[in-house]
């Protein structure tokens, strides 16, 4: 039997929800595998961001306009399907338009598949809402996620290599790197260890922004 | 009529629907998209020899450019060499200084395929080494899977796959039965057998260094044997 339609919700309050109020990685706390593993370049980091943003608003759509008709019983099994589904068109595109970005993400591209933050919200949300809310839900939970990975991403790449969009033809040089130069590359920050660091401080940033709001002090806490 | 969703019919029916459906669309895509994937794929291994021969920066040149180069410097060998012993056949790519139709076009190095099972799944490179086969020149892995940020840097860290560039191949296989060691503690001076033969492990990625370690191990031993009796049989084909 098809769930119960809760009450109607808000597409645009959806999307805001997801995108900063319940963030899906500095306040629900997932997602933190890719976040520090493909964070180290912002060009691979905005592509991988892409792609799940990609994923999870095609995948609520779909589910939400099958919900009436899936059944209970295998809708774990057709959400994946339907991811996965998307997943592989994010794979092959890449795979044809960006192929050395591909070869250094893919693995993770395909890990977009079993990534929490997109079966969690096919399964608390778009499971039971109308398709323009859940499409707004799922473009939030995605645009939320791209935050906090495109800011990891630019204090990695900056500390670590001294640029931004490295390995693009839009390269830009910010601190200079050379032997004699007065900046020296913090290494570790292209490595996972530094992806602790720095993700560690933007979401202690994020949530003490977010515990500032007026009344936030109870929704804020972990 | 109201739809009774959970009925075993109505179950396997929409599951099977869905499935061909979904499935349909991607081998729709996947079959539209075969030829710029075959494409790109000869691409990249393009950039990787013109890296692996140092014949410039493949980053700052247009794909033609990198089809030009590698089809004016790189010859392969045809028919490819064979290993007498195991009978494995290797592709051997011929790098030259410049056009290899010039008269005074000098071999900088010989080239293979090289591959095996990384920590996830396989890794295929190329190895170069001088023509003397007296040490290795470089390396490149423009294929894997390995995860990215750490054994993935297999294709990213430059610095890394330089290491191999100081590689010296003895005679002949020591007794240890390796050409390479990747990881472990550098060698404190000559009187250490990994002397000369020492190559760091990815920090953070030892399953994929040692995997590295192994096949490279593997294929050079066959390949020196396959290149050993190609130089006895074919010599002019080497130059």
């Amino acid at each position: 039997m098809a769930q119960q339609p809760q009450k109607p919700v808000r597409p645009f309050g959806a999307l805001l929800q997801q995108a900063w109020g319940e963030n899906p990685v500095f306040r629900q706390v997932l997602g933190i595998c890719s976040a520090l593993a493909v964070t180290n370049l912002v060009f691979n980091t905005a592509l991988m961001c892409l792609g799940l943003i990609w994923a999870t608003t095609m995948s609520s759509l779909t589910v939400s306009l099958i919900r009436n008709v899936t059944p209970r019983r295998v809708r774990i099994m057709v959400s994946v399907l339907i991811i996965a589904v998307y997943v592989i068109v994010v794979d092959i595109c890449f795979r044809v338009l960006f192929p050395e970005v591909h070869r250094d993400i893919a693995a993770y591209v395909g890990l977009i598949v079993t990534n929490c933050i997109v079966l969690g919200r096919l399964e608390a949300f778009a499971s039971r809402n109308r398709p323009l809310a859940s499409v707004c839900d799922g473009l939030g939970a995605g645009l939320g996620y791209s935050l906090i990975l495109m800011a990891v991403a630019i204090v990695r790449e900056l500390l670590g290599f001294g640029t931004l969009l490295r390995g693009t033809p839009w390269k830009l040089t910010l601190l200079p790197t050379g032997p004699e130069s007065w900046w020296r590359p913090w290494t570790i920050m292209i490595t996972p260890p530094g992806a602790f660091f720095v993700l560690a401080i933007i979401v202690w940033a994020a949530r003490a922004a977010a515990l500032r709001r007026p009344g936030a002090s109870q929704e804020a806490a972990p | 009529m109201k739809l009774n969703t959970d009925s075993p019919p109505y179950v396997i029916g929409f599951a099977a629907i869905v499935s061909a459906v979904f499935t349909a669309a991607i081998m729709t895509l996947h079959v539209a998209t075969a030829d710029a994937v075959r494409r790109n794929e000869a691409v990249l291994e393009d950039k990787a020899k013109v890296e692996l021969f140092d014949y410039g920066d493949p980053a700052r040149m247009t794909g033609e450019q990198i089809a030009a180069i590698v089809g004016r410097r790189v010859v392969e060998l045809k028919p490819p060499l064979v290993d007498p012993n195991s009978g494995r056949q290797f592709r051997l790519y011929k790098a030259y200084d410049t056009d290899h139709r010039k008269p005074g076009a000098r071999l900088i190095a010989y080239a293979f395929p090289i591959g095996g099972i990384g920590f996830w799944a396989r890794i295929d490179g190329l190895l170069a080494v001088d023509p003397n086969a007296a040490r290795i020149v470089g390396v490149v892995f423009p294929s894997h899977s390995e995860t990215p940020g750490l054994g993935g840097r297999i294709s990213t860290d430059k610095d890394w796959r330089e290491g191999f560039g100081k590689v010296k191949l003895p005679g002949g296989v020591r007794g240890d039965g390796r050409y390479v060691f990747v990881g472990g503690d550098t060698p404190p001076g000559e009187s250490d057998p990994r002397f000369g033969r020492h190559v760091d492990a990815i920090t953070g990625a030892t399953g994929t260094s040692d995997a590295v370690g192994r096949f490279i191990n593997r294929d050079l031993h066959h390949f020196l044997q396959a290149l050993r009796k190609a130089r006895e049989d074919r010599p002019n084909d080497l130059r």
